[in-house]
């Protein structure tokens, strides 16, 4: 049982301290804030969720006495009521799903019935994955301590990409847990099940912790993978029980059963206690509020984390993305080193930093040399760093089951505990600002997969029968036979597959190329292609990453950050996967700008009419799209002020993907009977696709990431797009299209869901609108969309004739709005993006900014469109 | 699920009956990989390899109206691949006729588990591979395979009897779905060699070419491979897993791979069987059909074309064991007695493998012979010899050895030789002025800290010879 939470004011008696030392601790900081009422009247919510003390019960008399032994040895007497259901659940061999929240203690609920399993049968086995190496081997330790102390010599042994031969070979041979990832099991180990006989036809469990994070392709790779593995193991014999862990999500039951394919049991209902928890929500002022600007997120931010710590409190910080992620680094120590606080105590930790940075990080914060850590969601998985007292969520992560799982890294037992989310000016962010209470009790977005995405089931379908021949009349997990032969028909035409008739008359299809399927099948977009950063100075890699960040953050001449310093790409070698960096001293950092059209490739419901009380106009349609996005440019943000200083051009190759989209098409008839310049009506539209990705997100409780947003043609024709120099701007009129599509390839059906729900999220978009404050459109419901206008009143009649150059970064900088969110900074640094243009501008740009003039045709072609009356 | 829609778009995103290769490995199409696949911006469809990556709605470009004119392309292309499966299907009596033999060589054999299609062959033990006679070979005594194999369990094996085994695959990449379509044996039967090549005429017969390999694996006391142990033999193993059938342990194992490369690393540096054909047997194959190709072949056989295609590759492959069995007579050979007609660089590399094997006279006798071959040869087999002298408590003509070496040595190599003759003279000739002399040249060799403590201790030992000699320090 957990012990009645001292306030942490009430230890600071206990010891004295010298007067020139501030008071510490949590409470103590939050009493200072709701003191300073200039400061307390911006926290939208302020709140406690009380402690909750432990439901626990006897050890089953079940459990075999030698992991009784090992439990009791390390002074765990009872198990918490969820431990103890999926023990009984899991050795009745029922799959189960355990969600409960951050260190409930999961991992105990499978290696308990896995260990008690053990005790009986020296030739049991069992295979865990995670969803990352690190996390492996964190497990493979604590598996073996427990085993140890039980005396089970069954052994477990983390088989990944680094594992060297020897142990390959005990691992094949010997080992009693196999703990591994995805990625390893479907290029390493499954094409190679023969070498792994023992193992499968012993396998008791299959353990697969970390559930939400399979969302998404990587989810329904892992679905694929599973369905390979059960149809290996079945061949050798074995028939394993399947055990999930997951942190919060929407649909923990649902998305088990959709990743295994077959019915899962839930076990939600947490018995382990938890302290005292202050939730609370700061909205940064409005700094104009005609605009709809606020102060920055990021700053706010970092000025809230130095109250934390220079009381001693020790705070993890999360940034929406790398470069935030190293902007609050600087900042933090900058301001901390002036009063004194070793800037060694405050550290980032993302994506991209080498294994050792990392794991140095880690045991920083686990013995408190580390009192402060940045991070990116790369924390957000169960790697061990202990529990810290204060977590600030720096910006709306975008999903409700996203902000408590980093809300979940705060709190130690029995100890109160701080959870403070600064909201920025995005949409989603004001909607939460607006309403705060909705978060506590909220409900959790889903976890989203299509196990039968077309692309990835092939493709899984290919290694499949590299493993196995398939026979006709075989299912692959829960498709049927009869699509199953489709498909292998599909490949066998492609020659891919050869069939060869039977014994009992049936098609036997064998694998029939010298291809190694698996090496051509990537489970997850960032793993493979790396792209190593070296130091020209020193000539060593310094950190990597990923392909997709490359064009973002390694173009040349953008400012790399890492570790809180900054390094200027001054070559990128992108055929090799180098990128050279130097030391610099900047003033400023760099943002890339993205450019995205969208083509329609295949309706799927053709377009047509959206609704009888709608204009004729109005049409939508969806089907499988090609999403090209291109880095065109950056923008230097300086450090601070983020004040935009300048722009530069990139020249990298464009990437692609298929994907499924829903999109509505305005005719062009009604976009000239408004009386407005065409371009301005076309700015109007991506205001009005903004509110309806808005409305999306909202209304699919799905991270707005994963959702993406443009205006084109359907064609991909028509919008503003550069080519050698030459921008083609809005030649020949065409009939604008709206596009919002599933932002991975291949989709996870968001696109069908929206389009069921057209005509109520045009409604919802319209609503949102005209009852947001703001008088000109904000980033809160239509956007910002100044640059765009300017650049295309060019060529309407009487327009100032503009340079080249200035109508390119005009592009540029409205490409920045629509850039992919993933890199989204601070929404204080959009508006500055004219400024630089220069005066040559300034007369458009009243054009497009005067008054109220964007929001009110925002409605206005609403109102045409015969939406909301 | 609708799947056939599904696979129509797909197959109309792939392209009609696109390679097996490309549909798979091409990055850019999506298919198999859930990246974004990634084109150069300027030119969409710029590689007409891929005739419709994304040929549907081509975008934004004025090569659009090439692949536009093809607008019903996906749907044409369904069509016509699904036409082209339906020749290929009533190809089939094709392959059928095959079975029976077509221009395949053998003839099909019963076995307890069904047919197998088997090519038989007797050569003469004389017969000449190259410059080699196979009899060479045959008669290689387990000694002299044990110290070459450096695995003792060999010595008392009788290799008159040992099974060759090589195979060919229908890819090189191993898994599960790679499948020895062709394995070749060979085997001595007291007054011929005989070679035997089973061929899989279609996936899924493979129980009976299984059963007669498990059959002649329990019989020997010791398969012969070339590089077997981590190629073929793996993946004959996972074709016993696969069929259910009892997996046979050889009672041994040779892989030759790793002989060869022992014998010949210093003068060779790809010792791919073909290479040491023609360098070590002097053999030149004509017509020799590419490893590269023989998966295609294979596939097209399989696909309907007459079995004589696969000859090449029977001829490949029996060309492959003969050499085997040829090999290894010249490398027994080697190893039996040192030779100064020989190249001076393997008699090098045979001293170095005796000392591996334990056998000090041997290598002694290997290094005298190599001490004849130029500077770089020399100079290494003199620090060899130094080493079985030293093993043998033999030190003076250790250091003899040594001191001769030092004339032949490069710059690089000759620090740690001094440092061999510092120690030497030290601890075993008690000579400290010498070892101070050569501790001196022996700077780089060593840790700079160690050095430093060496050259002090016999700084101060040179100078007082009389104090007490110090305790062994290795």
């Amino acid at each position: 049982m957990a012990e009645p939470s001292v306030p942490a004011n009430v230890l600071e008696f206990r010891r004295p301290r010298a007067p020139w030392q501030k008071p510490g601790g949590i409470a103590h900081v939050i009493s200072e804030w709701r003191e300073d009422g200039r400061l307390f009247r911006h926290f939208a919510l302020d709140t406690v969720i009380p402690e909750r003390p432990a439901r626990t019960t006897e050890l089953p008399d079940e459990l075999a006495p030698q992991v009784v032994a090992a439990l009791r040895g390390r002074g765990v007497k009872q198990l918490y009521s969820h431990q103890a259901e999926a023990y009984q659940r899991a050795r009745a061999g029922e799959h189960l799903v355990v969600a409960t929240p951050t260190a409930s203690g999961k991992s105990l609920c499978y290696n308990l019935p896995v260990l008690d399993t053990f005790a009986r049968e020296p030739e049991a086995r069992a295979l865990y994955l995670f969803p990352t190496k690190a996390l492996a081997r964190d497990q493979e330790v604590a598996l073996l301590e427990l085993m140890q102390a039980a005396g089970l010599t069954h052994g477990a042994i983390t088989y990944d990409g680094d594992t060297p031969g020897d142990a390959r070979r005990a691992a094949r041979e010997k080992s009693g847990v196999l703990v591994t990832n995805p990625d390893m099991l479907h290029t390493g180990i499954l094409p190679h099940h023969a070498s792994w006989a023992r193992l499968f036809a012993n396998l008791r469990y299959i353990v697969i912790d970390e559930l939400h994070s399979y969302r998404g392709v990587f989810g329904s790779h892992l679905a694929n993978v599973l369905r390979r593995l059960l149809r290996v193991a079945r061949f050798h014999g074995g028939k394993p029980t399947v055990i999930f862990a997951s942190a919060t999500i929407g649909n923990p039951r649902e998305h088990a059963e959709r990743v295994l394919g077959e019915p899962v049991s839930l076990i939600h209902e947490s018995g382990a206690p938890s302290g005292e928890k202050h939730v609370m929500v700061f909205n940064p002022p409005l700094l104009n509020p005609e605009l709809g600007i606020r102060a920055s997120y990021i700053k706010t931010a970092v000025r809230l984390t130095c109250d934390l710590v220079r009381a001693g409190v020790s705070t993890i910080v999360f940034g929406q993305s790398r470069n935030s992620v190293e902007v609050m680094l600087k900042y933090l120590r900058d301001r901390l080193s002036e009063d004194g606080v070793d800037p060694d105590t405050i550290h980032a930790y993302r994506g991209g930093y080498l294994p050792e940075t990392r794991r140095r990080i880690e045991a920083g914060l686990r013995d408190g040399a580390v009192k402060c850590v940045v991070a990116t969601n790369a924390l957000e998985l169960g790697i061990d760093i202990g529990a810290l007292d204060a977590v600030v969520c720096a910006g709306y992560p975008g999903s409700v089951a996203g902000l408590w799982q980093r809300f979940g890294r705060g709190g130690r037992r029995g100890e109160s505990s701080l959870a403070l989310l600064i909201t920025s000016s995005a949409p989603l962010d004001q909607f939460f600002a607006a309403d705060p209470e909705a978060l506590i009790g909220a409900p959790v977005e889903h976890a989203r997969i299509d196990p039968d995405n077309i692309e990835i089931l092939v493709a899984h379908l290919k290694c499949a029968a590299f493993e196995l021949p398939f026979e006709e009349g075989e299912a692959f997990g829960d498709v049927p036979p009869s699509a199953i032969k489709d498909a292998l028909d599909y490949l066998a035409e492609s020659r891919i597959l050869h069939p060869v008739a039977g014994p009992n008359g049936r098609n036997v299809y064998h694998w029939a190329t010298d291809v190694y399927p698996a090496n051509h099948v990537s489970l997850r977009t960032a793993s493979w292609d790396n792209v190593a950063i070296i130091d020209v100075a020193t000539d060593r890699t310094i950190a990597e990453m990923d392909w997709r960040g490359t064009h973002t953050m390694l173009h040349e001449q953008a400012i790399y950050q890492h570790l809180g310093e900054q390094y200027q790409v001054e070559r990128l070698d992108y055929d090799n996967h180098k990128a050279y960096v130097r030391k610099v001293a900047p003033d400023y950092y760099t943002d890339a700008m993205t450019y995205t059209r969208v083509a329609v490739l295949e309706d799927d419901v053709p377009s047509e009419r959206v609704h009888e009380l709608f204009a004729t106009t109005l049409t939508g349609g969806m089907g499988e799209v090609s999403v090209v996005s291109k880095v065109v440019g950056y923008k230097k943000i300086k450090f601070h002020t983020h004040e935009n200083i300048g722009f530069g051009e990139v020249h990298l190759p464009e990437m692609q993907m298929h994907t499924s989209a829903m999109w509505l098409t305005i005719g062009n008839e009604l976009v000239s009977s408004l009386g407005v310049a065409r371009p301005l009506v076309i700015d109007a539209l991506r205001g009005l696709a903004n509110a309806l990705h808005t409305v999306a997100c909202v209304g699919l409780m799905t991270d707005p990431r994963d959702l993406g947003r443009t205006v084109t043609d359907k064609a991909g024709e028509g919008a503003v797009a550069p080519r050698d120099g030459e921008w083609l701007v809005d030649r020949e009129p065409f009939h604008p299209s709206i596009f919002l599509y599933d932002a991975v390839a291949g989709g996870v059906g968001l696109a069908p869901r929206l389009h069921e729900e057209r005509v109520l999220m045009l409604e919802r978009a319209h609503a949102l609108i005209s009852a947001c404050p703001c008088t000109a459109g904000c980033p809160s419901c239509i956007g910002p969309g100044i640059g765009v206008g300017v650049a295309q009143l060019q060529v309407a009649p009487g327009g100032p004739a503009l340079p080249v150059g200035a109508l390119k970064q005009l592009e540029a900088g409205h490409a920045g709005v629509l850039r992919d969110s993933d890199e989204d900074d601070d929404g204080g640094a959009l508006a500055p993006a004219t400024r630089a243009v220069g005066a040559a501008v300034r007369p458009a740009m009243a054009a497009v900014a005067d008054g109220d003039m964007r929001k009110s045709l925002v409605l206005e072609v609403l109102k045409a469109l015969g939406v909301g009356g | 699920m609708d799947m056939k829609k599904k696979l129509a778009r797909l197959r109309a995103q792939a392209g009609p009956m696109a390679d097996d290769r490309l549909a798979i490995t091409d990055g850019r199409e999506p298919i198999a990989d859930g990246r974004l696949a990634i084109t150069d911006g300027r030119e969409p469809i710029a590689d007409d390899r891929f005739p419709i990556a994304d040929g549907r709605e081509p975008i934004a470009d004025d090569r659009a109206s090439t692949a536009g004119a093809d607008k019903p392309f996906g749907r044409a292309s369904a069509i016509k691949s699904r036409l082209l499966a339906l020749a290929n299907r009533q190809a089939k009596p094709k392959g059928k006729r095959v079975q029976g033999g077509g221009g395949l060589l053998g003839a099909v054999r019963m076995t307890a588990r069904g047919e197998v299609h088997a090519v038989g062959e007797a050569l003469d033990p004389d017969h000449a591979q190259g410059g080699a006679r196979l009899r060479r070979g045959l008669v290689a005594t387990g000694e002299l395979v044990a110290k070459l194999a450096l695995d003792a369990r060999l010595s008392g094996i009788d290799f008159s009897r040992a099974l060759y085994i090589d195979t060919e695959t229908t890819g090189l990449s191993g898994g599960a779905g790679t499948l020895p379509f062709l394995i070749g044996m060979c085997w001595f039967d007291g007054t011929s060699v005989q070679v035997e090549q089973l061929v899989l005429r279609k996936p899924g017969e493979e129980a009976p070419m299984l059963e007669v390999l498990g059959e002649r694996i329990a019989a020997a006391p010791c398969i012969v491979s070339y590089n077997g142990k981590s190629f073929d033999w793996p993946l004959l193993r996972t074709r016993f897993v696969l069929n259910r059938m009892k997996v046979p342990e050889p009672a041994a194992h040779v892989d030759l791979l790793h002989c060869a490369r022992r014998v010949f690393k210093r003068r060779l540096t790809n010792v791919q069987l073909t290479e040491l054909e023609r360098e070590v047997l002097k053999l030149a194959r004509v017509d020799d059909v590419g490893g590269a190709d023989i998966p295609a072949i294979y596939m097209e056989f399989l696909r309907g074309r007459d079995g004589s295609c696969l000859n090449p590759i029977l001829l490949h492959n029996r060309h492959d064991l003969v050499s085997l069995v040829a090999l290894l007579g010249v490398l027994v050979d080697k190893l039996e007695s040192a030779s100064s007609d020989d190249d001076l660089r393997d008699q090098l590399a045979l001293a170095e493998l005796s000392v591996r094997a334990g056998d000090g006279e041997r290598a002694h006798a290997f290094a005298i012979t190599a001490a004849s071959g130029d500077a770089h040869v020399s100079a290494a087999a003199l620090v060899l010899m130094a080493r079985v002298h030293k093993r043998k408590g033999e030190f003076a003509s250790a250091v003899a050895a040594l001191e001769k070496a030092l004339t032949r040595v490069d710059a690089e190599m000759a620090p740690t030789v001094c440092l061999e003759l510092a120690k030497l003279y030290e601890r075993r000739l008690r000579d400290p002025a010498r070892a101070l002399h050569y501790a001196n040249q022996a700077t780089v060799a060593e840790p700079e800290h160690l050095n430093e403590r060496r050259i002090k201790r016999l700084a101060l030992r040179a100078s007082r010879m009389t104090l007490p000699l110090p305790v062994d320090f290795d």
